[in-house]
């Protein structure tokens, strides 16, 4: 395997990572402030979308698409936290679990209500279209290195926020003592709808940023939803640096795991075999890197101790 | 009454479960929700359109929901044969879906007519007298993929699939035709949203074309993902990736590919183009490969009703494999196993107005049956 | 014209600034409060006597609003807060240093600070300088991380964080638990200074009864969620308080 392809295989998987860890900060933010495991993240991730789709499709305009898949997403958030989600936590997560499960159905049969059951489409906008010229000779699609950058611009923004900012000290406050943050004055019910709220809207950014070069349709918010619960559990629970870094161990794994594990089982068996047999186990790894990870820390890499 | 109506009054049927005065019952099990659906809604849509164009009212269609979960098809088979009694069985599009309801299904004595999942077992040795696939048996469209590469002078082709049975049924197909070499062979995840990798191993080769069976989302993902690389190998490809339903997703990325299939839109025989128009006309859209076959599905059935009674087993079969009845894919036989015989188209995507489409490039297999048949014993 | 505001706030709203009125406090089927009643005055501490578990806390949780009670009123600034959320209470002027401090253990030091400002219009957002005046430490410390601190020092920053609030009314829930000797003093030169600052009113539980009798203006004593005996410091038989709360 030459030098060039795996580099363009390692960037492959950073650029998977940004898109998972925009997605799953939303989710361990959640998880972290409220103690809420919200099943329905992927269909914010979904809302986002078609949102863009949609509106791309109406102006023509990439950017406004991008914008409107925020809005939409944190939209249909904030409307779901305050009707739904902030009846259950005080709820066990089990009752959690049932609820956002009943949400996904109810959002993905209501979007196909409205958009019907064909994929809708979403391009990448001309100027980022097709491939340019890294150093070195590495032709690397255009769009894809901007989804890097828009992912690692989240990264820094969401760090900022909440490290730099009274919002962030609110975020971080809550995490630890949400009976305290109350008593000292904030509204902690304001605080969860936009805590729930800026979580959606990231979702619904990655839906959009993916969507482009992806399929939109209904369900396509749930086998990224599964990767996203992987990643926080990796990372630690309410991590937001563990959600980054398990992101992007799980981008470069599942990417590189695909492409060197049939060639490795190559040396060691017939190529056809090697093939299936690699594939199958290129699948299972980011499952194993879980596994691995909970043996050597339980509440994972950056997660509080229990 | 509009098919609409139709098929609320069907669904009416269904639950409220009053005995209308039916000749013949079917249950149509089919997925109408989730990923899945819009291949579903299609066969419904052709099926229930061919139902209406008969005018006959000794018909009634029970329609539910799968899901696309093997479980819940089994439930609603296991109601439909024993509550609702219902004659003939039909609409599954997914083989895994199929092999959980037609064995048990033929068994108990009802027809089975497949609309869309031809799997090789129902085709070899686990075929059976009431067992009827109207579409294909799933490797044809791959198989004649393999033979258009040749006829293209392609010599070595990297190919790709999701590594599930249909997937390595697919290049099974595929190889079972082609001559060439293989630039590379990749089973991708089912399910798999970005080929990004896959992409880039597909341009560090040195292969001269690219085979793919991606179907539903996969394959709009894997062409955007495709003509954004900047890789500019020729696509070959079953007609799954490239069907009416998607490609107004996929746009302009899918242009020009060519893909092999047993109907287009554009077969001139006269049955197609009144399908086409009246399908238009009905639903608003551009009819599919799906609904083409839900459409035949339902013909068949009414050719073979018009001959004999449902409840004559042997007399309906027979008329079932006479397979008298006007094909939107022209000429239409069944082999000995109960599949079809029949020519495979070369499409190719092209642009109409808005709308992006398939035109008939080429034939690329003639009365070609599959490869299972002769293990099929009665 | 309307006459100057007066800077006391007594004259507003009557002499309480708290005014608990016969409350009853259930946990499910557990009577944790009966009948209870207090007065909190600025410039005054009032203190809270009792042994283990006799409903001490409960009464600063109901006052603060962290539970709900079953009957009576609480009136805090004239106003009736009886079923007004912790956060309400927290904005309108209730500060509460709680048992075990809470103070918030992955924050800074001068972000647990900030965490005050909640109730403060943008321009009051600041920490007043008395209190890096009352615990020198905790600018020493500015950067450190709350759960880093000794627990004498996240005492001092629990009631710092209280004080950023500028409350009308202070309640603090054993604040020499577990704390060593020096901190104790310091802790109580800072009531004994909020108190002669005078606009602020104090409600303290201890059972530190030294310290409690030294601060005291007015005093209640409780046993099984009742008060047994009530009265100005200055007059309090000290005896027969040791007596009903010794264990």
């Amino acid at each position: 395997m030459s030098m060039i392809l795996l580099i363009e295989q390692v960037l492959n998987g950073l650029q998977f990572g940004v898109m998972l860890f925009v997605m799953a900060a939303g989710l361990t933010l959640v998880f972290g402030v409220m103690g809420l495991i919200n099943l329905a993240h992927g269909s914010l991730y979904m809302i986002g979308a078609f949102a863009a789709a949609t509106v791309a499709g109406m102006t023509g305009s990439f950017l406004l698409a991008l914008a409107a898949s925020l809005a939409a997403a944190a939209a249909a958030g904030a409307i779901v936290e305050v009707v739904v989600i902030r009846r259950l936590y005080a709820r066990d997560h089990l009752d959690q679990v049932l609820a956002t499960f009943a949400l996904i159905l109810i959002f993905s049969e209501g979007t196909r209500w409205l958009f019907g059951s064909f994929p809708l489409f979403l391009d990448v906008p001309d100027w980022l279209r097709g491939p340019v010229s890294l150093p070195g000779g590495i032709l690397y699609p255009a769009y894809r290195l901007a989804i890097i950058g828009v992912g690692l611009a989240v990264a820094l923004g969401l760090w900022a926020l909440i490290a730099r900012t009274r919002l962030g000290i609110r975020i971080r406050a809550g995490e630890s003592d949400r009976e305290m943050i109350a008593a000292l004055g904030v509204d902690i019910s304001k605080l969860y709808t936009l805590v729930f709220a800026l979580g959606a809207a990231l979702a619904g950014l990655a839906g959009a940023l993916v969507g482009a070069i992806q399929s939109v349709q209904v369900g396509m918010g749930e086998p990224v939803m599964i990767l996203a619960f992987v990643v926080i559990v990796i990372g630690g629970i309410g991590s937001i640096k563990g959600a980054l870094v398990a992101s992007l161990l799980v981008g470069v794994t599942d990417t590189l795991g695909g492409v060197l594990l049939p060639v490795a089982f190559a040396q060691i068996m017939q190529p056809s075999n090697a093939m299936l047999v690699g594939s199958a186990l290129a699948s299972m790894l980011i499952y194993i890197l879980m596994a691995v990870v909970l043996v050597v820390r339980p509440s994972g890499l950056y997660g509080a101790r229990a | 009454m509009t098919i609409r109506t139709l098929i609320t009054a069907g669904t009416l049927a269904a639950l409220s479960a009053t005995t209308a005065l039916a000749d013949v019952k079917v249950g149509m099990i089919t997925t109408l929700s989730g990923g899945g659906a819009g291949l579903g809604i299609d066969v419904r849509d052709g099926f229930m359109l061919a139902v209406e164009q008969s005018g006959r009212d000794d018909i009634e269609v029970i329609i539910e929901d799968d899901q696309r979960k093997p479980d819940v098809a089994v439930q609603l088979a296991d109601r439909m044969i024993q509550s609702e009694q219902v004659d003939i069985l039909t609409g599954i599009v997914w083989s895994n879906l199929a092999m959980a309801v037609v064995p048990s299904a033929v068994a108990q004595g009802k027809f089975y007519l497949s609309p869309n999942a031809g799997p090789s077992a129902l085709a070899g040795r686990g075929c059976d007298p009431n067992y009827f696939n109207i579409a294909w048996q799933n490797d044809n469209l791959h198989e004649a993929a393999g033979a258009y590469a040749n006829d293209a002078g392609y010599t070595n082709s990297f190919i790709l699939a999701p590594n599930y049975p249909a997937g390595q049924d697919a290049l099974m197909g595929y190889k079972r035709m082609y001559d060439g070499e293989l630039g590379g062979e990749i089973y991708t995840q089912l399910g798999q949203t970005d080929y990004a990798a896959e992409i880039a191993q597909i341009r560090a080769s040195d292969a001269d074309s690219v085979f793919f069976f991606l179907p539903g989302g996969m394959g709009i993902s894997f062409l955007k993902q495709y003509a954004d690389s900047g890789v500019d190998l020729p696509v070959v490809g079953p007609a799954f990736s490239f069907d009416q339903g998607i490609l107004q997703a996929v746009g302009a990325a899918a242009l020009g590919v060519h893909n092999t299939s047993q109907w287009s839109k554009d077969l001139d025989n006269p049955t197609n183009i009144a399908f086409v128009e009246s399908f238009q006309a009905e639903f608003g859209r551009l009819p599919s490969l799906y609904a083409s076959q839900g459409f035949d599905t339902a013909n068949l059935m009414i050719s073979a009703m018009e001959v004999a009674d449902v409840d004559d087993q042997d007399a309906f079969r027979a008329a079932l494999e006479a397979a008298d009845f006007d094909s939107t894919r022209g000429d239409f036989a069944f082999g000995p196993n109960h599949h079809p015989v029949q020519d495979i188209h070369v499409r190719k995507v092209v642009q109409e107005g808005d709308v992006f489409t398939n035109v008939i490039v080429a034939t690329a297999l003639t009365d070609h049956a599959d490869a299972y048949a002769a293990e099929c014993q009665f | 014209m309307f006459p100057p505001i007066p800077k006391s706030s007594k004259s507003i709203w009557g002499a309480d600034m708290l005014n608990v009125d016969k409350i009853d406090l259930h946990y499910g089927a557990a009577q944790a409060l009966r009948g209870v009643s207090l007065t909190a005055t600025p410039g005054r501490v009032m203190t809270v006597l009792g042994r283990n578990g006799v409903g001490k806390t409960t009464l600063l949780r109901a006052i603060a609003g962290r539970n709900a009670v079953s009957a009576g009123t609480i009136r805090f600034k004239g106003q009736d807060v009886t079923r007004t959320r912790s956060e309400a209470r927290a904005r309108s002027g209730i500060a509460m240093v709680p048992q075990g401090r809470e103070i918030f253990p992955l924050l800074s030091v001068k972000e647990n600070l900030e965490t005050g400002y909640a109730r403060l219009p943008r321009r009051d957002r600041s920490i007043p300088d008395d209190v890096f005046e009352l615990f020198p430490v905790l600018k020493d410390m500015l950067g450190r991380r709350g759960g880093d601190l000794s627990g004498g020092q996240q005492q001092q920053l629990a009631i710092g964080r209280a004080l950023v609030m500028r409350p009308d009314l202070l309640v603090l829930d054993e604040p020499t638990e577990g704390i060593q000797p020096s901190i104790i003093k310091d802790i109580g030169r800072a009531i004994t200074y909020l108190r002669a600052k005078g606009d602020m009113a104090i409600v303290l539980v201890e059972q530190y009864f030294e310290f409690a009798r030294d601060l005291a203006d007015d005093y209640v004593v409780m046993d099984r969620g009742e008060i047994t005996l009530a009265g100005a410091a200055a007059d309090m038989d000290e005896d027969e308080v040791l007596r009903r709360i010794a264990v």
